[in-house]
């Protein structure tokens, strides 16, 4: 991936969430058009939006390494 | 009332003059925050027994009120203190992870994981070098993207005072994270895999 592809996934992702899913799909054929891979990555991040929800919600805390492993 | 030792008062000099424009004082300030941040990571983990959670935000915070001398301080001085000390927070705690053993891959601990809360919403775990390396890809397509991540979640900035920190709109700051969390998520899930 590069810069400009992610600022392109950005722009596309944002305004996806910003529709129903019921219009989401229309939405998405045509502002990727013919390019799946695009399609697919933002489906992917879609995805995973839904899963995260607030999962990395702040503040983080994180569990302590136990001594014990090595 | 605890004096304020030397170093406090060395950093709240540097601060001032760094948030005044001087890059030099940056410079000395960074090795005082990154020791000062090192020294309660490891003095929170002998107190407490493992298992239990490390809040790096807590810990981005106490440094601030031990080494900034509040009554000199500017608003915006803790806004641009958070935003160095975030970065040093995640240096630090990978160091720690990677200390324990832990290699980049193949023997991730679980131990070294967010908060519990995560796994009983059914969350997948992370760790911190997981995260560290997730971030360090993402930084490298989209700086500002990867530093929102770093503001907020080793440093515990509002949506605002991260707005400030990088001087953009707060709702680029809310959009970043939105996909951001969403890429780091993806990201982490996939490398989960063995």
């Amino acid at each position: 991936m590069t810069p400009d592809r992610l600022d392109q996934i950005s722009r596309i992702y944002h305004e996806a969430l910003s529709r129903s899913e019921h219009e989401r799909d229309a939405f998405l054929s045509e502002a990727c058009g013919a390019d799946q891979l695009l399609r697919q990555e933002i489906e992917s991040l879609l995805k995973h939006d839904e899963e995260a929800g607030d999962s990395l919600k702040l503040p983080g805390s994180l569990l302590l390494p136990t001594g014990s492993i090595s | 009332m605890e004096g304020k030792s030397g170093a406090s008062h060395r950093a709240t000099g540097l601060l001032r003059a760094w948030g005044d424009g001087d890059q030099a004082a940056l410079q000395e300030l960074i090795p005082l925050v990154h020791d000062e941040l090192r020294r309660l990571a490891r003095r929170h983990m002998g107190r407490e027994r493992a298992g239990q959670t490390l809040q790096p935000t807590a810990l981005v915070n106490e440094a601030y009120l031990r080494l900034a001398d509040l009554r000199e301080m500017r608003w915006q001085d803790r806004a641009h203190f958070v935003a160095m000390a975030a970065r040093l927070m995640r240096r630090v705690l990978v160091d720690i992870a990677r200390s324990k053993g832990y290699q980049k891959r193949g023997r991730r601990p679980r131990q070294v994981s967010l908060d519990p809360a995560l796994a009983a919403s059914g969350a997948p775990e992370e760790d911190v070098v997981a995260l560290d390396e997730a971030l360090t890809k993402l930084a490298a397509l989209s700086p500002r993207r990867a530093q929102v991540i770093e503001l907020k979640f080793f440093g515990g900035l509002s949506l605002e005072e991260t707005a400030e920190a990088l001087k953009v709109s707060p709702e680029t700051v809310k959009r970043d994270w939105r996909l951001s969390r969403a890429w780091l998520h993806k990201e982490l899930a996939t490398n989960r895999q063995p």
